[in-house]
């Protein structure tokens, strides 16, 4: 009895202490071999309980899975639907099984450029439901597998994505999935993901970058889409991003089309400040302006990206498309820092309390 | 004042403003809201979580951690970012923190129109009535 009521009391405190909202969404780490659809199955064969996994990619589409037993048990796209059960029905198994890899690659394809979050939620499955049907791990990087060289690579899209389901292999030598990948490889990538863009900007960068500096308004408006284009370019798995290329000084203005409100905000704050950087959505920094050492803005660009990524499903909710962010500070002659992003970079700088009602206005829409 | 009241105050005080929202930084939760039109669960939650990002997850310390100490503001205890404007292509948010509670946001979901400087003034004035209410 006092055992039992050990168990209930801890459990007690566990349920207290889960808190809804925060920490709810979890950005995955790539694998190594498998990429994202490597981690999406990882996740799913670290889950026993049955739980609503939410898949996410930015501010693109949304994929759940009913997951349990370290099996694959249902399947949907909205939020709102029940999911589909998958595998009850011994007669369409192979077909149904065809059908989810061609999903999941297709997910995952359309996701690439963006950070892969999960969300786990208690499963609309009861837990009878959940112990049987399904596939397994091994049934799906088996059909993954076949999917894919099925699907020969006929142009350098499809082979772009070849790595990526041949890793996806790589669990199913264990048939279960706890084993190799997950407890050394996915710390391992997240730290790299965490701290190479500081690397780059705060000891790197910061001194070089500056000196450069002041080219005329119209130079820098013209290298703006130049810039673009570089980092397009590059094929960035973070991973071996490490010993990348020096972030450029940052222009004046990026962004010189027609103005939404997100876009007029930004180039109000890109107008007066003296420090500010851009950033892809992985947190690599790509543009400095400022002194690093005085101001690290470059790690701030890093956290900011890692916010956008970890909201980004909360967003597509509330604020779908690009946005503009002011965080304004407790005491007013402290700067704010703004941000904006479209899904894919980050552009942010800081605010001086003068010019903070500027950059305000600059986000009034004219009717 | 109710919660309900307070709400539905601040709601009228800033002009075009759809939704005023309460949300508990510690527990994650939307403690009320008033709204012109009845939003969805969907909505509520997630504007919820968003708030909770935007203020208090782990980028939001680091980047107050940094803004500290490049301002030399270190040793202050109190939050550094107080109130938060979200501009996206269709509408406007503004998550406030209470002075006196700073677990504890307003938050202002706001239309296409809505003018960002006056909506913040607007908004900063009727989140002083919050004091106390939850």
């Amino acid at each position: 009895m006092t055992e039992r009521a050990t168990i209930r009391e801890l459990l007690l405190e566990a349920s207290e202490a889960a808190r809804p909202g925060r920490d709810a969404v979890r950005a995955l780490v790539p694998t190594p071999e498998a990429g994202h659809l490597g981690a999406l199955i990882m996740e799913i064969g670290e889950t026993i309980l049955p739980r609503r996994l939410t898949f996410s990619f930015g501010r693109g589409s949304e994929l759940f899975v009913e997951a349990g037993n370290r099996r694959l048990l249902g399947i949907g796209f909205s939020g709102r639907e029940a999911a589909e059960r998958l595998g009850v029905d011994a007669s369409r198994r192979s077909k149904e099984l065809q059908s989810l890899c061609e999903i999941l690659i297709g997910f995952v394809e359309d996701g690439s450029g963006n950070g892969l979050a999960v969300r786990s939620d208690p499963s609309s499955l009861s837990e009878g439901a959940a112990a049987g049907a399904g596939f397994s791990l091994s049934e799906i990087v088996d059909a993954l597998q076949a999917t894919e060289s099925e699907a020969e690579p006929a142009d350098e899209a499809e082979a772009a994505e070849e790595p990526e389901a041949e890793a996806a292999a790589a669990p199913e030598t264990e048939v279960e999935p706890e084993p190799t990948l997950e407890p050394e490889e996915a710390p391992e990538a997240e730290a790299e993901i965490e701290q190479e863009p500081e690397h780059a900007t705060a000891e790197e960068v910061g001194p070089e970058a500056e000196p450069e500096a002041a080219p005329s308004e119209d130079e820098e408006l013209r290298a703006a889409p130049e810039e673009a284009a570089e980092q397009e370019e590059q094929p960035e798995p973070i991973e071996e991003a490490e010993p990348a290329a020096e972030p450029e000084t940052m222009p004046a203005a990026g962004l010189g089309e027609a103005l939404s409100r997100p876009r007029a905000m930004i180039e109000a704050c890109e107008d007066h400040a003296s420090v500010g950087a851009i950033a892809s959505i992985d947190g690599k920094v790509t543009a400095l302006r400022g002194d690093e050492d005085a101001f690290p803005i470059g790690n701030i660009a890093t956290q900011v990206a890692r916010q956008v990524r970890m909201n980004s499903p909360f967003l597509d909710v509330t604020m779908p498309g690009e946005f503009f962010v002011l965080m304004g500070p407790r005491s007013a002659d402290l700067p704010s820092l703004c941000y904006f992003s479209d899904g894919e970079e980050v552009i942010v700088s800081t605010v001086s309390p003068e010019d903070l009602d500027s950059v305000l206005s600059g986000g009034a829409r004219e009717e | 004042m109710s919660l309900d009241n307070a709400l539905s105050t601040a709601r009228q005080a800033v002009e075009g403003c759809d939704f005023v929202g309460y949300v508990d930084l510690e527990l994650g939760m939307m403690l009320g809201f008033n709204a012109s039109e009845e939003p969805s669960q969907d909505f509520t939650e997630n504007l919820a979580a968003g708030v909770v990002n935007f203020l208090d997850s782990g980028p939001a310390v680091q980047i107050e951690s940094d803004l500290r100490s490049a301002t030399g503001t270190e040793a202050e205890l109190a939050p550094y970012f107080q109130d938060i404007v979200v501009g996206g292509t269709d509408g406007l948010h503004l998550y406030l923190r209470l002075e006196s509670e700073p677990n504890h946001v307003v938050c202002f979901v706001c239309g296409f129109a809505a003018d960002p400087a006056g909506a913040l003034h607007a908004a900063r004035a009727a989140v002083a009535e919050f004091s106390g209410l939850v």
